[in-house]
C-alpha cells in the first residue's frame, strides 16, 4: 500500500517535470520571439513578457517534486554523514519534516492566493492582461505535489 | 522582541536546520515563516502565497534557467572535448603545456557553461587520464582541473553574477565585465603555480619531445582543427551575448533566452543531438540545477524580507557603521566570513543571504560594489575546493577515483592560495576589476 504511493508518486511526479520541461522549452520560444518582434520588425509585444514569467515560475513549480526524488535539492549533509545508527536516522527524519512543514504551508498559502485570485476575478494589470488565477494555478499544483513527493521520502527512508 | 535577541535567534536555529541536513531553500523557508510568524501572528500564512509567487514570478529571474539551459546544451555536448582538442593544438607542445592548455580549456569551457562543477566535470574527464599518462604529478593534475573549474562562476556568464545583480540591484553585463579580468588573472595565476609545481616535483617525462610531436601532428592535425571549427559557433554566441548585455542592447533575461535557444540548436546542428535521450538529458540537467537556484533564490528573498520585518538587518548595518573601524579592517572581517560561509554552503546560497546586507555597509565604506561582487566570488570559488563541502574536489574524485581524496586536497590547496593571493592583489589594484567596465560602460554607471 505504502509502496504503492511511493511509486505513484515517484510516477506523477515525473510527469509533472516531464511538463516542467515542455514549459522551459515554451518560455525559451516566447523569448526568442519577444525578441524577434522587438529587435527585428521594430514593434512592441504584449504578451511575451508575462508568458515568459508564468511558464518560468509554473516550471521551477512543477519540476521541484521531481528534484526532490532525485536528490537536487541542495542540503548541507557532513554532519549527519559522520553520524550513524539512531541519531543519523533521527537527524534525517527531523531536517525531513522541517521540509515537510515549509512544503505545506507553502502549499496552504498558494492554494489561498489561488482561491483569491479566482474568487475576486483578479487580473494581472497589463496590456495582455491574464486572469492571475490561470499562473497561479501550475504554481499551487507544484507546491501540492513537492509535500507529496516528500511524505513519499519519508516513507521511502523510514520504511 | 528586541532585533538583536531575535536575529541570534534566527541565525541560530537557521543554522541548525541547516546543520542536520534540512535543504537550505526549505531551511530558509522555515525560519522565515516561523519569524514571520512570531512577529506577525498566523495572517502572514495567508499572504505567504502571495509572498512567494510575488518573488518566484518575475521576468528578472528567467535570465537564471534560461542561463542554466545554455550551460547544460554545453555541458551534454562534446563540446569540452572538442575544446580540449583544438587547445592542445595550440598549447600542448608548450613545456608544461598539457597543464596550461588544460587551465585555458577550463576558462573557456568556464565562459560557454557558465558553472564551475560542468567545468571541472567536462574538461577534467579527458585532461587528468591525459596529464597522468604523461607523467605529471597526481595533485597537480587533479588540483589544476579543480580550480581552473572554479572560474566557471567568475568568467562572464556567470549565473551566480546574475544572482548577485538580480539581489543587489545592480547591473549584470557591468558584474560580467568586471568579472572578465579578474577571471584571466586567476587563470595566469594558476598556470604560474603549476610550473612551479610541476619543477617542484622533478618535471614529468615526455618520452621523446620530437617524436611524440612529430607523431602528433602527424596524426591530430586535421583532427583537431575540425574540432576548434565546431567549437567556435559556441564562442560567438557566448561572445554575442556578452556585446548585447555590456552593449545595452538586450536586458539579461532576453540575452539569456536568445543565447539557451542557439545553443541547443548548434547542439542539434553541430553534433546531431536531436534524438529525445540527449535533450532530454539537457532539459533534466538544467531543471534539476534551476530549481535548485530557484527555490533558494524565492525563500531567500522571503528570508531577507522577515529580517528586515523584525529589523534585524538594519540593527547590524547599524551597529557595523557604528563600529568605525578602518575600512580595510571591515573588508578583512567581511572576506573572512563570507570565506568560512563559502566552506558550507553553495555560492548562490551565500549570495542570496548575504549579498543584501553586506551591500549597504560595502557602500557605506566606500567600496565598490562591482569590485565587491568580483572579491565575493573568489572567496566562494575558494568554497569549491576545500573541504568539507568541496563540490569540484568530489567531482575529479568522481573522474578519477583512483587519486587518493588526500592527493586532491593537497594538490588543492596552494590553488586556493592562489585566489587569496587574487583577493589581495584586488585590494591593492582595484582597477584588475574596474578598469574594463568603466573602459567599456563608462565610470561609475
Amino acid at each position: 500500500m505504502l509502496g504503492g504511493y511511493i511509486r505513484f508518486m515517484d510516477a506523477v511526479s515525473l510527469g509533472a517535470a516531464f511538463v516542467a520541461g515542455i514549459l522551459l522549452a515554451l518560455g525559451v520560444l516566447s523569448v526568442v520571439h519577444m525578441v524577434f518582434v522587438r529587435y527585428v520588425m521594430g514593434e512592441s509585444t504584449v504578451w511575451q513578457t508575462e508568458f515568459t514569467t508564468f511558464a518560468i515560475s509554473a516550471s521551477m513549480l512543477l519540476a521541484a517534486a521531481y528534484t526532490l526524488k532525485t536528490g537536487g535539492h541542495v542540503a548541507v549533509t557532513v554532519l549527519p554523514d559522520a553520524l550513524h545508527g539512531f541519531p543519523k536516522r533521527l537527524m534525517r527524519l527531523s531536517a525531513s519534516l522541517v521540509g515537510l512543514a515549509f512544503c505545506l504551508a507553502l502549499t496552504f498559502g498558494c492554494w489561498y492566493y489561488f482561491y483569491e485570485a479566482y474568487a475576486f476575478e483578479w487580473t494581472t494589470g497589463t496590456i495582455w492582461n491574464p486572469p492571475l488565477w490561470m499562473a497561479i494555478l501550475p504554481v499551487a499544483v507544484g507546491a501540492t505535489l513537492l509535500s507529496l513527493q516528500y511524505v513519499a521520502e519519508i516513507l521511502r527512508a523510514e520504511l | 522582541m528586541d532585533p538583536v535577541t531575535s536575529g541570534i535567534l534566527v541565525v541560530v536555529v537557521l543554522l541548525v536546520l541547516m546543520a542536520i541536513g534540512t535543504p537550505i531553500a526549505f531551511a530558509l523557508g522555515a525560519v522565515s515563516l516561523g519569524a514571520l510568524f512570531l512577529d506577525q501572528g498566523v495572517g502572514e500564512l495567508i499572504y505567504f502565497g502571495e509572498t512567494f509567487f510575488g518573488h518566484i514570478a518575475s521576468f528578472g529571474f528567467v535570465a537564471i534557467p534560461m542561463f542554466i539551459l545554455m550551460g547544460a546544451a554545453v555541458a551534454s555536448s562534446p563540446t569540452g572535448r572538442d575544446l580540449y582538442r583544438s587547445l592542445d593544438l595550440w598549447m600542448g607542445r608548450l613545456p608544461g603545456g598539457l597543464a596550461i592548455s588544460n587551465i585555458a580549456a577550463c576558462s573557456i569551457f568556464a565562459a560557454l557553461s557558465g558553472s564551475s562543477p560542468a567545468t571541472s566535470a567536462a574538461i577534467g574527464k579527458l585532461g587528468i587520464p591525459e596529464m597522468r599518462k604523461r607523467g605529471y604529478p597526481d595533485g597537480v593534475a587533479a588540483g589544476c582541473i579543480a580550480a581552473g573549474g572554479t572560474l566557471g562562476i567568475l568568467i562572464p556568464p556567470s549565473v551566480t553574477m546574475i544572482v548577485y545583480g538580480i539581489s543587489t540591484e545592480t547591473s549584470i553585463g557591468r558584474l560580467f565585465i568586471a568579472g572578465a579580468m579578474p577571471g584571466l588573472m586567476l587563470a595566469g595565476l594558476f598556470m604560474v603555480w603549476t610550473l612551479i609545481a610541476c619543477k617542484m616535483a622533478g618535471g614529468y617525462d615526455t618520452p621523446n619531445p620530437v617524436v611524440a610531436a612529430a607523431e602528433q601532428i602527424k596524426e591530430n592535425v586535421e583532427g583537431n582543427l575540425k574540432a576548434l571549427l565546431r567549437v567556435l559557433p559556441f564562442l560567438l554566441v557566448v561572445m554575442g551575448i556578452l556585446f548585447a548585455l555590456y552593449g545595452g542592447v538586450a536586458t539579461p533575461s532576453e540575452a539569456a533566452g536568445v543565447g539557451a535557444f542557439l545553443c541547443l540548436v548548434l547542439a542539434i546542428l553541430v553534433y546531431r543531438m536531436w534524438q529525445a535521450k540527449p535533450i532530454g538529458t539537457i532539459m533534466r540537467d538544467a531543471l534539476r540545477e534551476s530549481v535548485m537556484i530557484m527555490l533558494i533564490i524565492a525563500t531567500a528573498e522571503i528570508f531577507a524580507f522577515a529580517l528586515s520585518s523584525l529589523f534585524i538587518t538594519q540593527t547590524v548595518a547599524g551597529a557595523i557603521a557604528d563600529l568605525e573601524v578602518n575600512r580595510w579592517v571591515l573588508m578583512g572581517i567581511i572576506n573572512l566570513f563570507l570565506l568560512v560561509a563559502g566552506f558550507f554552503l553553495p555560492p548562490v546560497a551565500v549570495i542570496v543571504m548575504a549579498a543584501p546586507i553586506l551591500l549597504p555597509i560595502i557602500l557605506a565604506a566606500n567600496f565598490d560594489p562591482y569590485w565587491f561582487a568580483v572579491i565575493l566570488t573568489i572567496n566562494l570559488e575558494i568554497g569549491l575546493i576545500t573541504p568539507p563541502v568541496g563540490l569540484n574536489l568530489f567531482i575529479i574524485k568522481g573522474i578519477a577515483p583512483d587519486i587518493a581524496l588526500r592527493d586532491i586536497l593537497l594538490g588543492s590547496l596552494p590553488y586556493a592560495l592562489c585566489m587569496v593571493l587574487g583577493i589581495v592583489l584586488l585590494c591593492f589594484f582595484p582597477q584588475i576589476a574596474l578598469w574594463l567596465p568603466d573602459l567599456l560602460m563608462g565610470a561609475g554607471s
